[in-house]
């Protein structure tokens, strides 16, 4: 555990908005990108993280300094994500016309394939789909996805596993793998993640 | 290699820690096209994951969040110091009550400040027992004067309308009068001992009344 993050908490803690400040811009692009692909949602997803935010400062004490900052973090943001989910499934849903104005979209022939990517992950169950976020687009190692989701290790990989299937099973059917597959076949079963 | 052992190599991979053997993984790609397909599929995912652009937290997001943190921390302080200050004003009356209530069993009545004049103590009762006492004794010689006027009168008018009447006459007529005033005297002597027992009731209601009374009352009267 990081020194600094139990100074950044100590000083949080004593209401010091520069290390407030600090905390917020070091977790929330980690916060509000899962919380985009969680949400599918670009102005749910920054409620939500305002929420999650607010939450972390007010339950500061509770957090045990011989743990990362991180894991609790991301754990609140899954738990604030899937609450805001069962909410939303009760209320007629809004259209969002800004989800997909993401700056850096890419232009080419694979922008059909991003979409497609995207539309998979909004299928998949709301656990499955923070493991494979967390792992795939934020980097994060097994143990900490675990400990942010207080679970096993195990669970984690199962549910990373299924995740996965559960896409490309839809890729597939969706016609995104092409009639000659054979020389993607090298580059995807073999490739780096 | 079956469908099974390929597809956790296949998990494997883009966990990045295949460790398969390439040529039998090829040889299963080639008899198999489900496994090829899933293996197509993976690339495709894996490149699609790539271009998939990190969302970007809108500019201001954090100076946004901090001042509403910030805002929220002082309204709860100003709530907890409402809430204790509150408590300790409840505690503050409740207390005062408690102290001040028991010594105040005689209803006030608001802006009436002759309930502060009471009278000392033992006077009042001196005064009282004085005031039924002679009460008492008043209605009893009342009730005498009244049987001895009434026999007075009526032997007067008795005796000038028979003037001329004989000593016996006079003896029978004081005879036939005497009963009526013994009775007019036993009755004001019976009224005088039935106002006794009123007499004293009153008196211990009166002494229960001034036991009462608080201290405090009577010293502001400079007792």
């Amino acid at each position: 555990m990081a020194a600094d993050e139990v100074e950044l908490v100590r000083r949080c803690l004593r209401s010091d908005p520069e290390a407030m400040q600090t905390l917020v811009q070091r977790f929330q692009a980690e916060v509000y990108g899962l919380c985009v692909r969680m949400l599918h949602h670009r102005h749910d997803a920054e409620d939500v993280t305002q929420e999650v935010f607010l939450r972390v400062f007010r339950s500061l004490r509770r957090w045990d300094s011989s743990r990362t900052l991180r894991p609790w973090i991301i754990g609140i943001a899954v738990n604030r994500c899937r609450t805001w989910l069962t909410q939303r499934a009760r209320r007629p849903e809004l259209a969002d016309y800004l989800q997909d104005t993401a700056p850096g979209r890419p232009a080419d022939d694979s922008t059909e394939l991003v979409a497609e990517i995207r539309a998979a992950l909004q299928e998949l169950r709301p656990e499955y789909r923070a493991v494979f976020v967390l792992f795939h687009e934020q980097s994060q190692p097994y143990e900490e996805i675990a400990e942010a989701l207080d679970r096993p290790v195990g669970t984690i990989k199962t549910w990373l596993h299924r995740a996965r299937m559960e896409l490309l099973q839809r890729l597939r059917r969706r016609g995104m793998v092409p009639s000659d597959f054979a020389e993607d076949t090298e580059s995807g079963a073999k490739g780096t993640p | 290699m079956n469908c099974a052992d390929f597809q956790a190599g296949l998990q494997a991979s883009l966990d990045g820690t295949l460790s398969t053997d390439a040529g039998e993984w090829d040889r299963h790609l080639a008899s198999c096209q489900g496994c090829r397909e899933l293996s197509v599929a993976a690339g495709r995912l894996r490149n699609g994951l790539r271009r998939l652009e990190p969302p970007t937290p809108p500019l201001g997001l954090a100076n946004q969040i901090v001042s509403h943190a910030l805002a929220a921390r002082r309204t709860r302080l100003r709530r907890r110091v409402l809430a204790v200050t509150a408590l300790a004003a409840g505690l503050l009356v409740a207390a005062t009550l408690y102290v001040l209530l028991p010594q105040s069993n005689v209803p006030s009545v608001p802006g009436n400040d002759n309930v502060v004049q009471v009278p000392p103590v033992s006077q009042p009762i001196a005064s009282l027992r004085d005031s039924v006492a002679e009460a008492g004794s008043a209605l009893a010689e009342l009730t005498q004067r009244a049987a001895d006027d009434t026999f007075g009168q009526t032997r007067s008018l008795v005796s000038g309308t028979v003037k001329a009447a004989s000593f016996d006459e006079n003896r029978v007529l004081q005879d036939t009068l005497d009963p009526p005033a013994r009775s007019l005297r036993e009755a004001g002597q019976t009224v005088t001992m039935g106002l006794e027992p009123v007499t004293q009731s009153a008196r211990r209601a009166f002494d229960l009344f001034l036991r009462d009374l608080p201290p405090l009352s009577a010293n502001k009267t400079g007792l």
